[in-house]
């Protein structure tokens, strides 16, 4: 049987998975989440409870939720010309992880467009918070993804404009194609 | 901006010069298209998927590494790319001899692993030849294209006229 993917979280998207309270079926998806550093700097300079959260996902999932510092830093340089911190780190360790591990798929999980097209130039496969909340559903751990895209629309500073809201619900079979 | 065939023979652990390069390229604003390689060198499917390949690429970029196992797919894809008058830019292991793999006038960038700031150096100086090497292509594809268009709309312009 295949092993589930290895995944690299950015700052935006960990947020996200935190407040609407559906971090903890990521082992169900993933093999394991690695938190590049400048990830966890700028999650440590957010406000209190997002430090709490991170802190106490990694108290409770120590073995899946790794912090992580594996990459080439020469491409690390390079990417950050274009890239801001957290988001450079993620691809050059999606990038990493797949030259390691070719039994094994690599995710980047970035909510930035920058980031994504990046990604997706590198040949570094890419989901944003909509798409994982579509893989959760097709794993039937969440019976729907609206309720959830709806919270995080209101709630926090999520981005997601209506073409791109309506594609996600579309793909995760909650909207008709007419 | 260029479309990149990145071309490449490098030993397993090199595996991250191979992404330098690329990310470098992409950086650069340039679109970087890997050698297709699922099936074995000189299989008709791997033939027919490097050709379209190589043929939709502007330049091709050949990185080689000591070590490297893959040199007859390097040597295939780049002898690809002469023979359809794409330009080849080199970018190889300071102890590997371009002429063991190279024809003269492909230029050569030389990179040292042991010395990783001026290797980083070396491939950004490759990825700058290898944009201007693409270039005359890019400049030629759009003047042949200009020059199809007029003699297309001249030849229209001849038929309507005629009626």
């Amino acid at each position: 049987m295949a092993r589930r993917p290895i995944a690299i979280i950015d700052n935006t998207l960990l947020s996200c998975l935190g407040k609407v309270g559906i971090h903890d079926r990521l082992p169900m998806v993933f093999d394991r989440v690695l938190i590049p550093p400048a990830v966890n700097a700028e999650h440590g300079a957010g406000p209190g409870k997002a430090r709490q959260r991170l802190r106490n996902l990694k108290k409770e999932l120590p073995d899946f939720f790794v912090s992580c510092n594996d990459r080439d830093p020469f491409q690390l340089l390079v990417l950050n010309e274009k890239l801001d911190a957290g988001e450079a780190e993620v691809l050059a360790q999606a990038d990493f992880w797949r030259t390691q591990q070719a039994q094994q798929q690599v995710y980047a999980l970035i909510d930035e467009r920058k980031g994504r097209a990046f990604g997706r130039r590198l040949d570094i496969k890419v989901w944003r918070t909509g798409r994982l909340l579509v893989e959760m559903k097709n794993r039937a751990l969440i019976s729907q993804v609206q309720p959830y895209l709806d919270n995080l629309r209101s709630r926090t500073t999520f981005w997601l404009d209506d073409s791109a809201y309506r594609a996600v619900l579309r793909l995760a079979g909650e909207l008709s194609r007419f | 901006m260029a479309t990149i065939f990145l071309s490449y023979s490098v030993a397993p652990a090199d595996g991250p010069v191979v992404s330098r390069v690329k990310s470098i390229a992409v950086v650069s604003g340039h679109t970087v298209t890997m050698p297709p390689r699922q099936h074995p060198p000189g299989s008709p499917l791997a033939t027919i998927a490097m050709r379209q390949a190589v043929l939709a690429s502007d330049v091709v970029l050949a990185l080689a590494s000591v070590g490297g196992p893959q040199h007859d797919w390097l040597n295939r894809e780049v002898q690809t790319a002469f023979e359809n008058q794409k330009p080849v830019v080199a970018l190889l292991e300071a102890q590997i001899a371009p002429q063991a793999t190279f024809p003269p006038g492909v230029p050569v960038v030389p990179f040292d692993r042991h010395t990783p700031y001026q290797a980083q150096a070396a491939i950004q100086n490759a990825v700058q030849v290898v944009g201007d090497a693409a270039l005359p292509q890019q400049e030629g594809g759009g003047l042949g294209q200009l020059v199809g268009g007029l003699l297309l709309a001249g030849l229209a312009f001849w038929a309507l006229s005629r009626d």
